[in-house]
C-alpha cells in the first residue's frame, strides 16, 4: 500500500482536543479590531484564572505580539514539542517567533501548511479556551481550522457600515452551512452606542454580544497589557463577552 | 524536543489507520525527513521506537530517508536547493520549527522572486506504509 499522507492533521487534532473551547475572532474586512479584541480577552479571560492560550494566525502579517507587547527574539522552549510563552498569563503562540518580524509571503497551500506545522508541534496542554486571531475575511486560515477543530465557535467583529453589514451576512451563511455555530457578534469603533443594525443581526441569526466605542486612549496602551486591561474597552468585554465564553469553558 | 512531537504525530497518525483500517501491524514503514526541516534523525528514530515501544501498534521494519530539499521559482521558473542560499544558525533554527519561515529570509536566487515553492523535501512525510 502506498500512501502519501500528513500525520501533522492526526496530531494538530489530537491537540485541539484537549481544548475545552476554540474561539476564531473572524471579521470580513480588515482593520475593525480583531487582533485588540482578541488579545484582549485573552487577558481578561486569564485574570479571571481560565487557562487561556492566543494563537496569532495571521500567518503572513502577525500583530497580536505587538498587542501583548511580547518579545519574539527568544524561540518557544522546546519540550516534547515547542511551549508556548506566557505573557500576562496568557500562553501565546505566534509565526512571528519563527519568521522575526520580516514579511512572510506566502500563498495558500503555505498558509495551511504552517498553520498545521503550527498546531501539529505546539504543547498547549489542558486549556479552557483558544483564542485564534485571525486574518481578514474567511480563507485558507479559517478552512484550516475548519478541518483541525472539531467545533470552532467563531466571534464576529464589525463596523457599524453597510458593506460590512453584508459581508458579515455572507459570513454567517458560510459558517452556518458548514454547521457551525457563532458565539456572537460585537461592532466595534462604534459611532452610536446603539447598534442600527440590531434587527438585521436578528434576522441572520446572530447574537449581538456588545458595541465598542472608538476610545482614543486605547491606540497608547497597545503594548502594555495592564494598561489596556484598564481601558474602556476591557469593561466592556469582561462585562458583556467574557462570561459567554465562560460560559461555555 | 521537537523531534518528540513529531514522532508522536507518526505513532498517533498509525494508531488512528488502524482503528479505521482494522489491520493489526505494520510491516514496512518508510519516513521521508525533508531536509529543510533538519529534523534530528536520531534523536527522531529514538523518539519513534520508544514511542512505538509503548503502544500497541507494532512496526516491523523503520526506513528513514533524507530527502533533499528543492525550490522552484513561478516567476522565472529557476530551480534550486538549500546549498544554493545563505542561511545563518538563526535562519535554520527558525525553518527547523517552522519551514515556512524560509519565505522570510529567502528569495530565488535567480530572479530575487518570493514567489516560489518547495518541490520537495519540505518536512516529515509518510511514503510509505506495509500493512498486514
Ligand atoms: N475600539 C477601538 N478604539 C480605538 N482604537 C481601536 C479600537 N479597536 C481597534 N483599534 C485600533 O485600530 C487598529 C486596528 O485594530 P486591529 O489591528 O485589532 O484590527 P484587525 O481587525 O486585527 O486588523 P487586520 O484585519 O489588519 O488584522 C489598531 O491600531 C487598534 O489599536
Ligand atoms: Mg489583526
Ligand atoms: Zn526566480
Amino acid at each position: 500500500m502506498r500512501v502519501r499522507e500528513d500525520p501533522r492533521v492526526t496530531a494538530a487534532r489530537r491537540r485541539l482536543k484537549e481544548i475545552k473551547v476554540i474561539v476564531p475572532v473572524v471579521s470580513p474586512k480588515g482593520g475593525v479590531g480583531k487582533t485588540l479584541i482578541s488579545s484582549m480577552l485573552a487577558l481578561i479571560l486569564a485574570e479571571r484564572g481560565l487557562r487561556v492560550g492566543l494563537l496569532d494566525l495571521d500567518i503572513t502579517n502577525p500583530t497580536a505580539h505587538l498587542v501583548l507587547g511580547a518579545g519574539t527574539q527568544i524561540l518557544p522552549r522546546e519540550e516534547r514539542g515547542v511551549v508556548p510563552p506566557i505573557i500576562h498569563g496568557v500562553k501565546f503562540m505566534s509565526p512571528a517567533y519563527y519568521s522575526r518580524d520580516a514579511p512572510l509571503v506566502l500563498r495558500g497551500a503555505g498558509i495551511a501548511d504552517a498553520i498545521r506545522e503550527l498546531l501539529a508541534i505546539t504543547v498547549w496542554g489542558a486549556l479552557d479556551v483558544l483564542l485564534l486571531d485571525m486574518p481578514p475575511g474567511l480563507s485558507d486560515e479559517m478552512l484550516e481550522v475548519m478541518l483541525l477543530s472539531e467545533s470552532p465557535k467563531p466571534l464576529l467583529v464589525s463596523t457599524q457600515s453597510l458593506l460590512s453589514l453584508h459581508s458579515i451576512a455572507r459570513i454567517s451563511k458560510m459558517l452556518g452551512d458548514s454547521g457551525i455555530s457563532v458565539l456572537g457578534l460585537i461592532e466595534n469603533m462604534a459611532l452610536t452606542p446603539y447598534s442600527p443594525f440590531k434587527d438585521r443581526y436578528e434576522e441572520l441569526g446572530l447574537s449581538l454580544l456588545a458595541v465598542l466605542p472608538f476610545e482614543p486612549g486605547v491606540e497608547e496602551a497597545v503594548g502594555r497589557p495592564g494598561d489596556l486591561l484598564g481601558s474602556g474597552i476591557a469593561l466592556k468585554l469582561r462585562e458583556l463577552v467574557a462570561p459567554r465564553i465562560v460560559g461555555l469553558a | 524536543m521537537h523531534e518528540w512531537a513529531l514522532a508522536e504525530a507518526v505513532v498517533e497518525y498509525l494508531e488512528e489507520k488502524r482503528r479505521e483500517e482494522g489491520w493489526s501491524n505494520v510491516k514496512t514503514l518508510v519516513l521521508g525527513l525533508g531536509e529543510l526541516q533538519n529534523v534530528d534523525r536520531e534523536v527522531f528514530e529514538f523518539a519513534l521506537k520508544h514511542l512505538l515501544s509503548q503502544n500497541e501498534v507494532k512496526v516491523g521494519k523503520i526506513i528513514l530517508h533524507l530527502v533533499k530539499a528543492s525550490f522552484k521559482c513561478r516567476r522565472c521558473g529557476g530551480s534550486w536547493t538549500l546549498d544554493d542560499l545563505n542561511l545563518d544558525e538563526d535562519m535554520r533554527e527558525a525553518i527547523h520549527f517552522l519551514p515556512e519561515a524560509i519565505y522570510a529570509f529567502a528569495s530565488c536566487p535567480h530572479c530575487g522572486s518570493r514567489d516560489y515553492y518547495v518541490e520537495e523535501g519540505r518536512g516529515l512525510v509518510i511514503e510509505e506504509l506495509e500493512v498486514e
